[in-house]
């Protein structure tokens, strides 16, 4: 080999190829220590239900344009009450189905009568848009059975939940993605 | 002119292309200039009138709340509602349509301004001659302005803080001078078991050196307790507090400390978590169930029974906050009592597993930190400045602990006991003295920040199984089950004197105006000089059993007997 | 008072032990127990619906967004680098926009990744997800050996501006520099803010996520609607002047192993792709005649390598002393702000976030402790933030005063996103291609 084809390695290069090793090293170096402690333990938004003030901002702040947040219900924490703080306005004159008795501002609680004294209350997904205010009331007057749930079918599982980052109560946190609710009554334990 | 030159060029087809995608243009600008208005309309539209909270709505509800029968503004309130929740959803169609219908027109814009692009191409071609002056003129500016833009980014940071008001630490020193009482506060009354800090030490002068029950001399009142219970009596101001309890239920009592009528008493009852009666654990007759002494901050008192409930009442025995523990695993019961720092209850929570101490907010019960500990004790907690520092420091059948009460850290630790651990630790002058029977009476120094701490001096005669060690900075008093006192010298363990007496000790001796009170379980108070020579100032009995430490505060003394609750003074 | 040992000797151990059992089991009716109106007892038929709990997307779906990064990646590369096809590359980048915008619409992308791994670095319990990881290091990777070729045609923001950009206005070198600054900045600042645990920053301003959802706050749609429109006249206006990701690739492009070239082989220096690059990426070659002598070079260099340190600490404390400005990001600290001006009456305005504390029944002692501690995490923070601005723009003071030596068009590594565009107007390429 003739010297002159010979092309030593200009320092320039040299030093560019180590900065490089050590940046690839560094990288790789992050990414596994962090993968050690991440592995199947992907997670997803949920609100604790335990924490929820019922700020109302799940309607609102969602990037959807209604909300993933809806009322979900424990059907075995429900008492079946006739008189239904979630259901009925506070100052509703009469226990019935009208729209000036009903506390839903969208009409998304369906009342059904199940046998003297027991009313069944379902919500309509398709109608809820997770103000709270039947939580608010259920909480207050009743046992708590109905509550906020991130519903997963909708949830775009933003990086930054934009409900999360103006919780009031900082209900908001990342659960488990194999348990993705955080459920009231037997189903949630 | 390149551009025409170009297009001229090209042939019939990419003509044609080039007319229909200007065409194409054209529209979906129109179209999605129109669509986002609309959208933007909309959108002001809603916010303007949310559909539903609307005021019309708001004004028919309240005249519904005039005549709640009017059957005519029932019908119209049915009718906007319906009409209202028509228009939301309306509303939510509308910009789902729209907004897809803006994206299509959007891409369709592009992808024909895109193809009209392509179709048009100019030559590639060189800049305008600019000289190589132009390129050091660049680079010089653009040094320059970089240089700017820092000092700017400087100058913008400087002004910005300066006009950012900061309001976090003036509020914290308002908070903490109101939110719980000054230690100088605190040293006056009797908060706890063994006085402030859980010491022993007392602030109270005059107590009175005798006094005959029968009689009634310098006896103010007695007043009967309702429910058993182990339990110191606490004081604050004029409210006493004792709690009592057996298998029937758990209660907290609160005297009036001028005349010895019951203020209130608590029925603890209703916790989540709590046990049923019938699931209570075993505890031994000589804890019982209400073994804990209760504390105080002067807002609230908290009480802790033998089934893990705890308790905070407001001053007038109105419930603030309550919860259980968890059942403790304990072969005699619960016994540990309460202590509070400043704004933090602390519980020692040994047991035989999971033994935790905790430290539970008292304004709201919650749980501020929390510190596994390790084998079970029947102690309690004492908080006690240290050069400055205040540390909690626990005993159990191994080991003396000190934390740090604000955050929970374990500060030092010294393996220095053995046996099951009543006696909690006592303080004075740099040194902190542990005893349990059948292990030894240790001083011990205390450290300096990461030192280990040194036992000064060990002793191992006769060992109290219950009462606590009492310390002054010259020596040091141990009262046993079986009747002996010991005065030891505090710095050297060298034994002053020893007494025996007929009854054994369970409460703890404690300290006012050099004179210290230490009951026998058979009702008589030992009162005598904290001295290295014994001198006896008095020995008046209270005429029933006692198990508990007296209380006091200004010139009274307050004693839970077996079944009453006496007041002495002068 | 407490008590009592040896005294009773036997120790029923056994009946701890029962008693615990026992407990465990009797606490979930206890806790059911405590409801205001009990479960009632149904005399008919009926049953007790389930509460429903939908699924979200499949973890399926996500080793898939892996799968397609990395090809992706792949295939940009060879588009950037073998076949050197702007129409390939332009191709991929409607791929992109289509698979990683519309259909996944958004989260977790790259850019955001960074939070994400800084957060997991500075809060033990945070677990990141392997998706993030993959998301944030397969690209540096890439980068670290072929350059920039992410954004050329793999990322979804890229993508948009790419495809909306009509007729390039050339922004001035000057001006360039400066708004060269602004990604750094908004790196620094939202490292920060992950790190302090506050927020997610890219995330939150992120122009286009919304637009890829179609749904948003209205600010956001608003402020893509105007990048949008930006990104018609100013060549990826993002990506250029504010994409924090973009400054760590940048950076990795520097040191990568092979390079995005304008001619396929040599330049002829014919000055055809002087107008090619719309996003100011083509350096020209330097001129032999610098209008000063190399002592003044020299001397000048001199005393910014001495008066660098003073700079860079001079930024450190700035930056430093508005920490508590930069604090206000974090929630505790802004519910704490609040609550201390409603308890010393400066206020009596509360608010939802006020009340809901309230509604806790938690101290505000506790609460401002808390946020005082956050705060002194943000001095610490805001330190280290501006010493790194420090460095970088001295570091570019310095690199702007040293100027080196260069004889042909090339495209700088650290700003070139491997479009495509030069390659046509290169008549070497078109050499190569009529060889074939």
């Amino acid at each position: 080999m003739k010297p002159d084809e010979k092309q030593p390695v200009s320092r320039r290069d040299f030093f560019r190829d180590g900065l490089r090793g050590l940046a690839a090293l560094g990288v790789a170096t992050l990414s596994g220590l962090l993968m050690h402690r991440s592995v199947s333990r992907r997670t997803v938004w949920q609100i604790d239900p335990d924490k929820c003030v019922q700020c109302g901002r799940c309607a609102t702040d969602c990037v959807l344009d209604v909300s993933a947040v809806k009322c979900v219900h424990a059907y075995d924490v429900c008492g079946y009450c006739e008189l239904c703080g979630g259901y009925s306005k506070p100052d509703a004159h009469r226990l019935d189905t009208a729209a000036e008795n009903q506390l839903c501002p969208s009409g998304a609680i369906r009342r059904q009568f199940i046998e003297d004294p027991y009313f069944e209350y379902t919500i309509d997904e398709a109608k809820c848009i997770g103000c709270g205010k039947c939580v608010k009331g259920c909480g207050s007057f009743g046992n708590g059975s109905l509550y906020l749930q991130v519903r997963h079918d909708r949830c775009l599982q933003c990086n930054d939940c934009a409900i999360a980052r103006n919780c009031a109560g900082e209900a908001f946190r990342r659960v488990p993605a194999d348990r993705p609710y955080l459920l009231k009554g037997e189903q949630g334990l | 002119m390149n551009t025409t030159e170009s297009t001229m060029q090209k042939p019939f087809r990419s003509q044609w292309i080039h007319a229909a995608a200007r065409g194409a243009l054209a529209v979906s600008a129109a179209f999605s200039l129109v669509i986002c208005v609309l959208l933007i309309a909309n959108y002001f539209q809603i916010r303007a009138l949310d559909p539903l909270d609307s005021p019309a709505m708001a004004v028919l509800y309240a005249q519904l709340e005039q005549n709640p029968d009017d059957a005519q503004l029932q019908e119209q309130i049915r009718a906007l509602d319906l009409l209202a929740r028509k228009a939301y959803f309306t509303s939510k169609w509308q910009i789902k349509t729209g907004g897809f219908l803006l994206l299509c027109g959007i891409v369709v814009f592009f992808a024909s301004a895109k193809t009209m692009q392509e179709i048009e191409k100019k030559q590639p071609g060189p800049e305008s001659l600019s000289g190589t002056s132009a390129f050091w003129k660049d680079v010089f500016r653009a040094r320059q302005a970089i240089i700017f833009s820092g000092a700017g980014l400087i100058v913008l940071s400087i002004s910005l803080a300066a006009l950012t008001y900061s309001g976090l630490e003036t509020g914290v020193t308002a908070k903490s001078g109101s939110a719980f009482p000054a230690q100088e506060e605190i040293m006056q009354q009797w908060p706890g078991f063994r006085g402030p800090g859980g010491n022993g030490h007392g602030l109270a002068t005059g107590l009175p050196v005798s006094w005959d029950v029968n009689t009634g001399t310098h006896m103010l009142w007695k007043a009967a307790i309702p429910k058993p219970g182990m339990s110191s009596p606490v004081i604050w101001d004029d409210y006493v507090f004792v709690t009592g309890a057996d298998k029937d239920g758990e209660q907290v009592y609160c005297y009036n400390a001028g005349t010895g009528e019951m203020r209130w008493q608590h029925e603890v009852r209703g916790i989540t978590g709590s046990p049923p009666r019938e699931q209570w654990p075993d505890v031994s007759a000589e804890t019982g169930y209400a073994a804990p002494t209760a504390a105080t901050d002067g807002q609230a008192v908290f009480a802790l029974f033998g089934t893990g409930d705890l308790v905070g009442l407001d001053m007038n025995g109105g419930r603030l906050w309550a919860k259980n523990l968890g059942v403790p695993e304990n072969h005699y019961g619960h016994s540990s009592s309460l202590i509070v720092y400043e704004n933090l209850l602390i519980v020692q929570y040994d047991q035989n597993e999971n033994s935790r101490l905790i430290a539970i907010q008292t304004a709201s019960g919650q749980t501020a930190w929390e510190q596994r500990r390790g084998s079970i004790s029947w102690s309690s907690p004492i908080c006690v400045d240290i050069n400055g520092r205040m540390e909690l420091i626990l005993t159990n059948s191994e080991s003396v602990h000190s934390y740090d009460p604000r955050t929970g850290k374990l500060l030092w630790h010294s393996d220095c006991l053995y046996g099951e651990v009543a006696p909690s630790a006592a303080y004075a002058d740099g040194l902190v003295f542990v005893a349990n029977e059948y292990a030894t009476a240790s001083a011990i120094r205390v450290p300096h920040s990461s030192a280990e701490p040194e036992i000064v001096w060990e002793w191992d005669e006769y060992l109290p199984n219950t009462s606590s060690p009492l310390a002054d900075s010259h020596v040091l008093i141990l009262a046993t089950a079986d009747g002996f006192v010991n005065c030891l010298n505090a710095k050297t363990g060298e034994v002053y004197w020893e007494q025996e007496f007929r009854n054994g000790f369970y409460a703890s001796p404690v300290l006012a105006e050099n004179h210290v009170y230490l009951m026998d379980m058979g009702g008589v108070m030992h009162i005598f000089n904290m001295d290295s020579v014994y001198v006896s100032a008095g020995e008046p009995s209270v005429g029933e059993d006692v198990f508990s430490t007296p209380g006091m505060k200004n010139s009274r003394l307050y004693i839970r007997g077996e079944s009453h609750l006496f007041c002495f003074g002068s | 008072m407490k008590k009592v040992t040896s005294l009773s000797g036997s120790k029923p151990k056994w009946a701890v032990l029962l008693t615990a059992v026992v407990m465990i089991f009797m606490a979930a009716q206890w806790a059911a127990a405590e409801n205001r109106f009990p479960k009632p007892e149904f005399e008919s038929a009926y049953q007790q619906p389930r509460t429903t709990t939908p699924d979200g997307r499949g973890h399926v779906f996500e080793i898939l967004d892996m799968a397609v990064l990395v090809l992706m990646l792949i295939l940009a590369t060879v588009f950037a680098h073998r076949r050197r096809s702007r129409k390939a590359l332009f191709v991929l980048t409607i791929v992109s926009l289509l698979y990683f915008g519309f259909w996944r619409r958004g989260c977790v992308c790259p850019v955001g990744s960074i939070q994400n791994m800084t957060l997991a670095v500075f809060n033990q319990s945070y677990a990141v997800p392997l998706t993030v990881i993959v998301f944030f290091s397969i690209p540096i990777l890439f980068t670290l050996f072929f350059g920039r070729t992410f954004c050329a045609s793999v990322c979804p923001l890229g993508a948009v501006q790419e495809f909306v950009l009509l007729r390039p206005a050339t922004v001035p070198f000057r001006l360039s520099r400066i708004l060269g600054i602004l990604p750094v900045l908004y790196l620094g600042m939202a490292v920060l803010a992950a790190a302090t645990g506050a927020t997610f920053l890219i995330c939150r301003f992120d122009p286009f996520v919304a637009l890829f959802r179609r749904s948003g706050s209205f600010d956001i749609l608003l402020l893509g609607l105007f990048f949008i429109i930006l990104s018609t006249v100013i060549g990826r206006p993002y990506c250029r002047f504010l994409c924090p990701y973009g400054v760590i690739l940048g950076w990795m492009s520097k040191l990568s192993r092979f390079r995005v070239s304008i001619s396929p082989d040599i330049c002829v220096q014919c000055r055809l792709c002087e107008n090619a690059c719309p996003y100011g990426a083509i350096s020209k070659p330097v001129p032999d005649d610098p209008p000063e002598s190399r002592r003044t070079g020299v001397r000048r260099l001199r005393a910014l390598l001495i008066a660098a340190p003073l700079v860079i600490m001079l930024m450190g404390w700035s930056v430093s002393l508005m920490h508590p400005l930069i604090s206000r990001m974090h929630y505790t600290v802004r519910l704490a702000e609040q609550i201390v001006k409603e308890e010393t009456g400066s206020t009596d305005q509360t608010t939802l976030e006020s009340r809901g504390f309230r509604a806790s029944g938690n101290d505000p002692g506790i609460l401002i402790k808390e946020a005082v501690q956050i705060r002194n995490r943000f001095r610490t923070g805001s330190w280290i933030a501006g010493i790194f601005f420090g460095i970088v723009i001295m570091g570019q003071v310095l690199g702007l005063s040293m100027v080196r030596h260069r004889n042909d068009y090339e495209a700088d590594p650290q700003s070139c996103f491997g479009c495509g565009r030069c390659f046509e107007s290169c008549p070497r390429q078109h050499m190569r291609k009529a060889e074939k």
